[in-house]
């Protein structure tokens, strides 16, 4: 009876001392806008097509993906400098946005994605009569 | 990871120590912060390097750079790794609204931590990521030597 309620006195402790960082890694992005649409590009390098998840939710553009870029079975890591952790980033979409129609592909590393703008966003040319 | 450059000082050709200087700092910071990272521009490519019985592997993060713009040259057990990432430029009539993403020449050189069997040196670039395998010379693997 001791012993288990010692046992679970640890058990917090542990969960409220927990010092290990959760690491989280913020890729680049260049973002620019054309008459019809808005264009993201990230830095991804080392990701897999199929790892990447891009998630439209509550006006927030969320991108996570993995960094595969070594395995370690291929020996032990005796040096590196990459950042470590999963690519996270979160963008927050402004009004004026079709999400119905979203264009992503991801080439070199670097992902794309062409945010097509609502009709009324896009420039118009209106006829003088 | 201050501990883990000290370790292998060979690994530092010394032009490039201001440059780890400041990525020293940069490490230590995002230590005490839990892992904040800010997106970074403008630097030597970071890299892996992994080690095994008869060859080391090298993987460098090169996003958006073609095949045809990366050099690889070995000279008196430098291995140097340069090259352009090209600026796929705006199409016309476009805003830049946001601009992390850093263009240009790269190089990183680093002193190759074992004799390598030069011939045999392969490399391939794909998802953004250049892997070299470094296959070690024979003087380099490790030898059983028997008792007598």
């Amino acid at each position: 009876m001791n012993t288990r309620a010692m046992e679970t006195q640890n058990v917090q402790t542990d969960a409220l001392t927990r010092t290990t960082p959760v690491y989280c890694r913020v890729p680049a992005a260049d973002i620019y806008e054309t008459g019809d649409a808005y264009v993201l590009m990230l830095d991804l390098p080392g990701a897999r097509k199929e790892s990447i998840s891009l998630t439209l939710e509550k006006g927030e553009l969320r991108v996570k993906a993995e960094n595969d870029r070594t395995d370690p079975a291929e020996g032990m890591l005796f040096f590196s400098d990459v950042p470590p952790g999963a690519y996270t980033r979160v963008f927050s979409l402004g009004e004026g946005i079709n999400l119905a129609n979203v264009d992503a592909r991801f080439e070199n590393g670097v992902l794309t994605v062409k945010l097509y703008k609502n009709e009324e966003r896009k420039p118009r040319e209106i006829t003088i009569h | 990871m201050l501990v883990r450059l000290q370790r292998f000082p060979l690994l530092r050709p010394s032009w490039e120590n201001v440059m780890d200087f400041e990525r020293d700092v940069d490490s230590l910071f995002d230590t005490l912060l839990g892992g904040t990272v800010v997106p970074r521009t403008r630097r030597a490519p970071v890299m892996d390097l992994r080690d095994s019985e008869n060859e080391s592997v090298l993987a460098m993060e090169l996003p958006g750079v073609a095949k045809e713009d990366v050099k690889i040259s070995v000279e008196k057990g430098i291995l140097t790794i340069s090259g352009e990432r090209k600026d796929p430029g705006l199409p016309e009539g476009s805003r830049p609204l946001r601009s992390e993403i850093s263009y240009g020449t790269f190089v990183r050189t680093l002193e190759l931590p074992h004799p390598v069997n030069v011939d045999a040196i392969a490399a391939e670039l794909n998802n953004g990521i250049l892997r070299v395998v470094l296959p070690k010379a024979e003087e380099a693997r490790p030898r059983a030597i028997s008792v007598k």
